[in-house]
This record gives C-alpha cells, sequence and structure tokens, in this order.
C-alpha cells in the first residue's frame, strides 16, 4: 500500500502524461497508439485516484461522499508539507 | 504488465523529415508535423516538462546547465 505522497505524486505524475497526450491528440485525433497510451494512464490515474480517495479523502469534491463531508479538511495543495518532492524513481512507471 | 512495450525508436527517426517542399512563401512558416514517437516514462516526462523527447531541450538547456546562463552565447 502506497503512503499518501507516493501516491499523490503518482498521480500527478500520470495526470501530466495524461494531459500532453490530450495536446498531441487535439491535433492527432486519429493516432491510435496516441489513444491507446492515453486510455493505458487514464485509466492507471483513475485506479490510484480512487485508492487514494478510499484512505484519504477527496482530491476534487466532485465525488460521492460519505459522511462526514470531508473536503474541508486539511491538508491543501498549497501547504508546503502536502507537497512532494521528485527525488527518487519510485514513481517512474511504464505504461 | 505494459500492452505496448515498443522498443524505443532511435531520435533520428523521430522527426518526419521532409522530402521538397514546393512553391514555398516568404514570411510563412514550416513546420514538420509531429508523429507521435517514444515517450520519456511518466516520472522523467514530469521533471522535464515534456513527455515527447523530440521536444525536449530543443533550446539546449541540458547542455548548458540548469541555470540561465545567457553570457557564453
Amino acid at each position: 500500500m502506497m503512503n499518501r505522497d507516493e501516491l499523490l505524486k503518482i498521480i500527478s505524475v500520470l495526470d501530466f502524461y495524461a494531459l500532453d497526450l490530450q495536446l498531441y491528440l487535439n491535433t492527432h485525433p486519429t493516432d491510435r497508439d496516441a489513444i491507446q497510451k492515453y486510455n493505458n494512464v487514464v485509466k492507471r490515474a483513475k485506479e490510484l485516484r480512487e485508492e487514494y480517495e478510499r484512505t484519504y479523502g477527496m482530491l476534487t469534491p466532485q465525488n460521492i461522499s460519505d459522511s462526514p463531508w470531508r473536503w474541508i479538511e486539511n491538508p491543501w495543495p498549497w501547504q508546503y508539507k502536502f507537497n512532494f518532492d521528485l527525488e527518487g524513481d519510485e514513481c517512474n512507471v511504464d505504461l | 504488465m505494459n500492452e505496448d512495450m515498443t522498443v524505443a525508436k532511435p531520435l533520428a527517426t523521430c522527426i518526419p523529415q521532409e522530402q521538397s517542399l514546393h512553391n514555398v512563401q516568404l514570411a510563412h512558416a514550416y513546420v514538420p508535423f509531429q508523429k507521435l514517437c517514444n515517450t520519456f516514462r511518466p516520472l522523467d516526462g514530469f521533471r522535464k516538462g515534456t513527455i515527447f523527447p523530440e521536444l525536449y531541450d530543443v533550446y539546449g538547456w541540458e547542455r548548458k546547465g540548469r541555470e540561465d546562463d545567457c553570457d557564453d552565447e
């Protein structure tokens, strides 16, 4: 089971990868390889986001909520201790 | 398992070379159209700011070191 920082780091890394592919797909909508890569990474990121939110609460408030409503809880992205550093290679996944 | 564990293609083959340009116009830009080739592994892409090797280091920052040292131009 990954800890919060590792999960958050890999979710951010996968989201970035997906975003760059979105930009590519905007100009190459028929590139099947790119769509395949995009679907792979989005699927992985979704799984990890669900794992994160089950354990650490919402990353975005657009999800079904238990009680209590945890969106108001700390930490927040702008709080330094909530951020991770990019050392190490453990989150470098092959897609 | 990574379904598309394709072998990385040599970078030189990643940028489609235009065979010849016809009736080239003044004041027009001609940019080769990107074709998906290799991608960096996600964490490397995140650090480098792009997942596309052919778009990375276009300005040679890596060779000149990280700081913004313009004086040696």
